[in-house]
C-alpha cells in the first residue's frame, strides 16, 4: 500500500460518511427505489444496509492494517498528520495527527468487529431507525478517533463526541428509566471530562505542545501545577470511564436501560477507552507519577474486582448483572497496569480487547432473549433454554468465557495479569483471585435460575434464534473468543510491541532518579 | 516415540467432540434411527446402525478413544523399555508477554502412560456402556460431546509438562463436568448440583492458582521437570527459592487437590454430583475426575515430599476423610450415594498414601480403584435401568433377575473391600504399610476405615442383590426407563464393559508381583527411588481379617434384621445419636452451604455491600446532584442584571485563583 494513503482517516471518518448517507435518505413515508433495491424499500431497511456496508467496510479496513502492521517496527504507524492550527505567536499549536501502534491496533479492530455486531443486533428496530443508525455510525467514528488520536486535542474532540450520539440512544431508544440514566451518563463524564480537559491544557501549555509523540519524555518542570496533580485530574476522567469503584454507579444504569446495541459498544468499546487512555497517556507521559502511584491502582483495581463481583451477585436484572461484572473485570486492567512490567501491562490491555468480545457476547444473549421474553428478571426466566437451545447455549458460553474459563479469551487475560502483578503487588493480587471464584458464583448461579430448570408454559409460543443477522453476530463474537483463548499470540504480539516502550519508559525514570516525582 | 503420537491421542476426542457437536446442534438429523429396508440384508443392520441416526454422535467417540486407547497401551510398553524415565520433548510457545513464556508440551513418563491407559480404557467402555444406557434420551448427541471434550480435558492434563497447561485442562474437566452432572437441567436438584461442584472445586483451584503465580514469581518456570528436579534442594531454574515457598506451593496444589478430588472439607461436591446420569458418575466421579487431584499430588511428588508441613497436612487429611466418609457410606440408602462416599473415601487412601511418601501405591490404588469403581458405577446404572431407582430400599433380590449384574458388582465389591485376591487387597495394602511405616494414626484411620468399607458394601449388596424384590420404581414420564414390575439383565451393550472391568479388576492387582508398575511411575521421579513395593504378612493378614469379620458381622445384621433389632442394641445412647448425626452428614452441607455461604455470604455480606452500592456510593452522587440542582434555582439572585454584582463575583473569583495559584 502506498504509505502517504490516509487509510487510517478513511478508516475514522467512513462511519461518519455512512451516517451522513443514511441521513441524507428521504423521510420515512416515502419509500423509494435505493440504488441497489429492484423493488422500493422502507427507510429501515435502507438505513440498515448502509449501516451495515459502511461498518462492514471499516471492519475490513481494519482488518487490512492489522494484516499488514509492521510487528517488528517502534512507534506509530499508518500516521495521517498535517498542522491544524498553527499559532506559534500564541504558544500553541495544535496539529491533525492519528496513528496506530501495537496499544491500538487491536482496540482499533475491536471496535470494527464489535460495530459490526452493534449493527446486527439492531436489525430490527423500528423505531425512528434513520436517526438511530446515523447515531450508530457517529460513535464509532468518535471511538475510532480516541483510539487513533495522537494529539491530546483531537483525543479530547472524539471523547466528548461520543457523548452526542451515545446520550440519544439511550433517551429515545432505551427502556427502563432511560432518561435519567442518559443524563447520568453524560453528567458523570462530562465532569470526568472537565478535569481531562484541565490536565490537558496544563500539559500542552508546559510543553508547547499537544502532541503524544512530543509529550512523551518533555520536562514538565515548566508545569503550573505538579505533575501528581495533572496525572490525578486525567486519572478522574478515565476512572469513571473505565470504571473503578467508587466511580462506577452510572455504568449499571447506563447498562440496563440502553439498547442492546449500545450496551454492546458501551460495555465493548468505550469501557476501553479509560483502560486505553491510562496506558497510552498516563504511563506514556507522566511515567515517573505512574510509577509511583502503583500501589494506590493495584488496590483500587483489587477493591473492584472483589466489591464489584460481589455487587454482582445481589443483581436481579440479567443485563444489570452484567453490568456490574464488568466493574470487576475492568478492575484487572488497573491491576495488570500497577505491575509495571511488561506481562501484567500486556494483560491489561489483553483484558480489553477480551472483556470486549466476552461482555459483547453476553449482551448480545440478554438483548436477543430480552427481545422474545420481554423480561430480564432472573426469577421469572426459568426454564428458557427448553425452548431456545441456541440462545441458551450462546448466553452459557459467554457467561463460560466471562468467569475465566481456560481455552476461552478471558482465562488468558486474567492469568497474564496475575502472573505480572503478583511480584510487585502479592496482596492484591492474592485478593483479586476470589474474584474469579466470585465471577463463578454470579454466572453460574444466574444461569441456574435464569435457562435452566424445568419446561415453562409461558415460554411456548416463543422462537429460537432464527435469522441470519443473529447467527452472524453469535457466530462471529463466539469464533474470535474461541480464537483468542486458544491461540492469543495473534493480538498479544502486538499488544506487547506496544506496550514494551512505556514500561522501558517507566524503567528508565526509576533507574535515573529512583523513581521520586 | 515421536512426540506426534501423544498429540494424536489428545486431538481424536477433540475430534469426536467436534463430530458430536454439530451432530448434537443441527436440528434437521433425525433422533431416531429409520426403519430397516428390507432390501437389505438383516444381518448388516448392527452394523449399519451405527452410523445412522444419533449413533453418529457417539460412535465417532468410541472409534477414537479405540484408536487411542491402542495407542497409549503402545505407549506404556514402550516406556518399559526405557524404565518409566521421561521421554523429554521440546515444548512449543504458545505466546510471549515480556519475561513470561507460555509453552504447550508434552511430558511423558511412567506415571503418564499408566495415567493415559486408565483414561481412554475406562473412557472406552464407559462409552460403549453409555449407548445402551443412554439409548433414547433426548440429549444423547449432547451427551457424547460432552464425554468427548471430558476426555480431552483428562488427557491432556495428564500430558501437559507445565503447570500452567496442566491448570487450563483441570479447569476444563471441571466445566465439563458441569454439563456432565446438569446433564438433565431439567431437574433444578441436577442444575444445583452442577453449580455447586464447579464453584467448591474452583474454590479448591484459587490455592493452585495461587501456587502457580508463586512459583512463577520465584522460579521463573512452570516446567513440571524443572520445578520437581530443585524441589529438594530449594534451587530451581536456577533461583534459590525458600523452604516457606515450597511449602506454600505445596499447600496450594493440596488446596487444588482436595477441591478435585472431593476432600474434606471440599467434600460435599460429589455426593450432590451423583444427579449427572450414571456412566457420568462412573467416568466423572471415580476413575478420572476426581482421580486428577491425586494424580496432581503424585505428579508433584517431589515437591510435597520436601515440606514435611504439606505431606503432614494432605496425610491427615486423607486419613480423616477415608475414616469420616466411609462412615457416611454406611448409612446411606442410595446406592450411587454409597459408592459416591466410598469414593471419597478411597480417594483419601490415595492422598494419605502421598503424604507419608507411599508415591507408587497411591497411583497403584488409583489405577486398582479406577476400574472396580467404574465396574460398581456401571453396576448401579445397570440396576437403575430396569428398576427406575437408585433407592436401596426399593431393591432386593435382583441377584436371579440380573445375573451378569449381580456377579461383576460381587466381584468389584469384594475389590474394593480388599478381599484377597482382588486387586483392591494389594493396592490397599500397600498404602496401609507405608502408612504403618511412617504415621502410626494415619494407619489405624485406614485401618478403621478398611473395615467400615467391607461393612457397608456387604450392607449394599445385600439391600441391593440378596432378599426379597420391593418394586422399583415407576419410569418418569418422558424417561426411557424399563418395567419395574419386571426386573431384567441389561443389553450387551451394558453388560460387556462390566464383564472386561471385573476382569480387570481381578488381573491389575497381580501388577505387583512383576515390579514393572513400581519401575514406570518411580521412573518418572527426578531422583532414583527404591522400586519394589513391601510385604508385611501381618499387617495383610490383619486388614483381611478385619474386612472379613466386619463384612461378616455386616451380612449377619443385615440378613437377621428383624432379631438384631429386637435385641435394642441400635437404641443404646450414643447409636441412635451418632446415627442421626451421620444421616445428616456431621452437618458439614449445612454448615457450608447454608450457613456460610447463604447467611454469612449472601444474605450478609453481599448484601451489606449492595445496600452501600445503592445508598452510600450512587446515594452521594444522586445526592449532589439534587443539591446542584438545588442551587442553581438560587441563580438569580446573581444572574439579575446588576453589573456590580457579576462584576464583584468575576473580582472574587479571580483572587480565589490568583490565591490558589501562588499557594501552590
Amino acid at each position: 500500500m502506498d504509505p502517504s494513503f490516509p487509510v487510517l482517516s478513511l478508516l475514522i471518518f467512513l462511519p461518519l460518511g455512512g451516517a451522513l448517507l443514511i441521513a441524507l435518505l428521504p423521510g420515512k413515508h416515502t419509500p423509494t427505489h435505493a440504488f441497489w433495491q429492484n423493488t422500493p424499500g422502507t427507510v429501515q431497511q435502507q438505513a440498515r444496509w448502509i449501516a451495515l456496508g459502511t461498518s462492514l467496510a471499516a471492519l475490513i479496513i481494519a482488518l487490512v492494517m492489522f494484516i499488514i502492521f509492521d510487528r517488528n517496527a517502534d512507534g506509530f504507524q499508518f500516521v495521517d498528520e498535517f498542522a491544524w492550527i498553527d499559532a506559534q505567536s500564541l504558544g500553541f499549536n495544535i496539529g491533525y495527527a492519528f496513528g496506530v501502534d501495537g496499544l491500538s491496533m487491536p482496540l482499533v479492530l475491536l471496535t470494527g468487529v464489535l460495530s459490526v455486531v452493534a449493527v446486527l443486533v439492531s436489525w430490527k428496530i423500528d423505531l425512528r431507525p434513520k436517526e438511530y443508525f446515523v447515531w450508530l455510525l457517529v460513535l464509532e467514528t468518535s471511538v475510532l478517533g480516541v483510539f487513533t488520536a495522537l494529539d491530546l486535542i483531537f483525543f479530547f474532540l472524539f471523547w466528548e463526541l461520543e457523548l452526542i450520539p451515545m446520550f440519544l440512544l439511550i433517551s429515545i431508544w432505551g427502556s427502563g428509566n432511560r432518561n435519567y440514566s442518559a443524563m447520568k451518563f453524560v453528567l458523570y463524564t462530562v465532569f470526568g471530562s472537565a478535569f481531562m480537559l484541565a490536565g490537558f491544557l496544563v500539559l500542552g501549555s508546559a510543553a508547547d505542545t499537544f502532541d503524544i509523540r512530543e509529550l512523551r519524555g518533555a520536562d514538565l518542570g515548566a508545569a503550573i501545577l505538579p505533575a501528581q496533580a495533572i496525572f490525578s485530574f486525567i486519572l478522574i476522567a478515565f476512572a469513571i470511564k473505565l470504571p473503578v469503584f467508587p466511580l462506577h454507579t452510572w455504568l449499571p444504569d447506563a447498562h440496563t436501560d440502553a439498547p442492546t446495541a449500545v450496551s454492546v459498544l458501551l460495555a465493548g468499546v468505550l469501557l476501553k477507552m479509560g483502560g486505553y487512555g491510562i496506558l497510552r497517556l498516563l504511563f506514556t507521559l507522566m511515567p515517573e507519577v505512574g510509577a509511583d502511584a502503583d500501589l494506590a491502582l493495584a488496590i483500587i483495581g483489587a477493591v473492584s474486582i472483589v466489591y464489584g463481583a460481589i455487587v454482582t451477585i445481589r443483581q436481579t436484572d440479567l443485563k444489570r448483572l452484567i453490568a456490574y461484572s464488568s466493574v470487576s473485570h475492568m478492575g484487572f486492567v488497573l491491576l495488570g497496569v500497577s505491575a509495571l512490567g511488561v506481562t501484567g501491562m500486556s494483560g491489561a490491555a489483553l483484558q480489553l480487547v477480551t472483556h470486549g468480545l466476552i461482555t459483547g457476547m453476553l449482551f448480545v444473549m440478554v438483548g436477543l432473549i430480552y427481545d422474545r421474553t420481554h423480561t430480564r428478571q432472573i426469577g421469572e426466566m426459568r426454564g428458557l433454554i427448553h425452548y431456545m437451545p441456541l440462545l441458551g447455549a450462546g448466553l452459557v458460553f459467554a457467561g463460560l468465557a466471562g468467569l475465566g474459563l481456560p481455552a476461552l479469551a478471558g482465562f488468558v487475560a486474567e492469568i497474564t495479569i496475575f502472573l505480572g502483578a503478583f511480584g510487585q503487588h502479592e496482596a492484591p493480587v492474592l485478593v483479586s483471585m476470589l474474584g474469579v471464584l466470585l465471577a463463578a458464583g454470579y454466572i453460574l448461579w444466574a444461569l441456574q435460575r435464569s435457562i435452566f430448570g424445568p419446561r415453562d408454559e409461558k415460554w411456548a409460543g416463543l422462537t429460537d434464534s432464527n435469522h441470519w443477522t443473529e447467527f452472524a453476530a453469535i457466530g462471529a463474537l463466539t469464533a474470535l473468543i474461541i480464537l483468542l483463548g486458544v491461540y492469543p499470540r495473534l493480538v498479544m504480539d502486538l499488544l506487547e510491541q506496544g506496550v514494551t516502550p512505556i514500561v522501558e519508559q517507566i524503567e528508565a525514570v526509576a533507574a535515573m532518579g529512583g523513581g521520586g516525582g | 516415540m515421536p512426540e506426534t503420537v501423544f498429540w494424536v491421542i489428545l486431538l481424536l476426542p477433540l475430534t469426536a467432540f467436534v463430530v458430536a457437536g454439530w451432530f448434537a446442534l443441527n436440528p434437521r438429523l433425525p433422533r431416531s434411527v429409520p426403519e430397516w429396508d428390507p432390501a437389505y440384508p438383516r444381518s448388516w443392520k448392527p452394523i449399519a446402525d451405527l452410523f445412522c441416526g444419533p449413533r453418529l454422535a457417539s460412535t465417532p467417540l468410541i472409534i477414537a478413544l479405540f484408536v487411542a486407547f491402542l495407542l497409549s497401551v503402545w505407549a506404556l510398553i514402550e516406556t518399559i523399555g526405557v524404565d518409566g524415565t521421561p521421554l523429554g520433548y521440546a515444548p512449543h510457545t504458545l505466546f510471549t508477554a515480556g519475561p513470561l513464556n507460555v509453552e504447550l508440551g508434552i511430558r511423558f513418563d511412567g506415571l503418564t502412560a499408566v495415567m493415559l491407559v486408565v483414561v481412554t480404557g475406562v473412557s472406552l467402555l464407559v462409552q460403549i456402556y453409555s449407548t445402551g444406557y443412554m439409548d433414547g434420551d433426548h440429549g444423547y448427541r449432547r451427551y457424547f460431546m460432552y464425554m468427548a471434550l471430558f476426555t480431552t480435558s483428562m488427557l491432556g492434563l495428564v500430558l501437559a509438562d507445565n503447570l500452567l497447561m496442566l491448570f487450563v485442562f483441570w479447569e476444563l474437566v471441571g466445566a465439563t463436568s458441569y454439563f456432565l452432572i446438569g446433564f438433565w437441567f431439567h431437574k433444578p436438584s441436577a442444575a444445583a448440583a452442577a453449580k455447586k461442584a464447579f464453584l467448591v472445586t474452583r474454590l479448591g483451584d484459587l490455592g493452585m492458582l495461587a501456587a502457580l503465580v508463586l512459583i512463577w514469581d520465584s522460579a521463573g518456570t512452570l516446567n513440571i521437570a524443572e520445578i520437581n528436579a530443585g524441589a529438594e534442594l530449594l534451587i530451581i531454574n536456577g533461583m534459590m527459592i525458600g523452604q516457606s515457598v515450597i511449602t506454600l506451593f505445596g499447600l496450594g496444589l493440596i488446596a487444588g487437590a482436595i477441591g478435585k478430588s472431593a476432600q474434606f472439607p471440599l467434600h460435599i461436591w460429589l455426593p450432590d454430583a451423583m444427579e449427572g446420569p450414571t456412566p457420568v458418575s462412573a467416568l466423572v466421579h471415580s476413575a478420572t475426575m476426581v482421580a486428577a487431584g491425586v494424580y496432581l499430588l503424585a505428579r508433584f511428588f517431589p515437591v510435597i515430599d520436601a515440606s514435611t508441613t504439606a505431606s503432614d497436612v494432605i496425610a491427615w487429611i486423607g486419613a480423616g476423610t477415608a475414616f469420616g466418609a466411609a462412615i457416611l457410606a454406611l448409612v446411606q440408602t442410595d446406592i450411587k450415594r454409597v459408592l459416591a462416599y466410598s469414593t471419597i473415601s478411597q480417594l483419601a487412601y490415595m492422598m494419605f498414601a502421598i503424604g507419608v511418601g507411599g508415591y507408587a501405591a497411591a497411583v497403584f490404588h488409583l489405577m486398582t480403584h479406577a476400574f472396580f469403581k467404574a465396574l460398581l458405577f456401571l453396576g448401579s446404572g445397570s440396576v437403575n435401568h430396569s428398576t427406575n431407582t437408585f433407592d436401596m430400599r426399593k431393591m432386593g433380590g435382583l441377584r436371579m433377575m440380573m445375573p451378569i449384574t449381580f456377579i461383576t458388582f460381587g466381584i468389584g465389591t469384594l475389590s474394593l473391600a480388599g478381599i484377597i485376591p482382588f486387586s483392591g487387597f494389594w493396592s490397599k495394602d500397600e498404602i496401609l504399610i507405608e502408612a504403618w511405616g511412617q504415621n502410626k494414626g494415619v494407619f489405624v484411620l485406614g485401618l478403621l476405615a478398611a473395615g467400615l468399607t467391607a461393612a457397608y458394601m456387604v450392607r449394599a449388596v445385600y439391600m441391593t442383590f440378596l432378599g426379597k424384590y420391593r418394586g422399583g420404581e415407576e419410569p418418569e414420564p418422558d424417561g426411557h426407563g424399563g418395567d419395574p414390575a419386571h426386573p431384567h439383565e441389561s443389553p450387551r451393550s451394558m453388560t460387556t464393559p462390566l464383564i472386561i472391568l471385573a476382569v480387570l479388576a481381578v488381573v491389575t492387582g497381580f501388577l505387583t508381583f512383576g515390579g514393572e508398575f513400581q519401575t514406570w511411575v518411580y521412573g518418572a521421579l527426578p531422583h532414583p527411588h527404591e522400586g519394589k513395593f513391601h510385604w508385611n504378612t501381618g499387617i495383610a493378614l490383619g486388614s483381611l481379617a478385619l474386612a472379613l469379620a466386619s463384612g461378616g458381622a455386616a451380612w449377619v445384621f443385615m440378613h437377621h434384621r428383624e432379631r438384631v433389632s429386637q435385641l435394642g442394641l441400635g437404641n443404646i445412647w450414643p447409636l441412635p445419636e451418632a446415627r442421626a448425626f451421620a444421616e445428616r452428614l456431621f452437618y458439614l452441607d449445612e454448615l457450608g452451604e447454608n450457613l456460610l455461604t447463604r447467611q454469612v455470604f449472601y444474605r450478609g455480606i453481599a448484601r451489606a455491600a449492595h445496600e452501600f452500592d445503592a445508598r452510600i456510593v450512587d446515594g452521594v452522587v444522586n445526592g449532589v446532584w439534587r443539591e446542584t440542582l438545588a442551587a442553581s434555582r438560587l441563580a438569580p439572585i446573581v444572574q439579575n442584571g446588576w453589573v456590580q454584582v457579576g462584576t464583584m463575583a468575576i473580582g472574587i473569583g479571580g483572587v480565589v485563583i490568583w490565591a490558589a495559584v501562588v499557594l501552590f
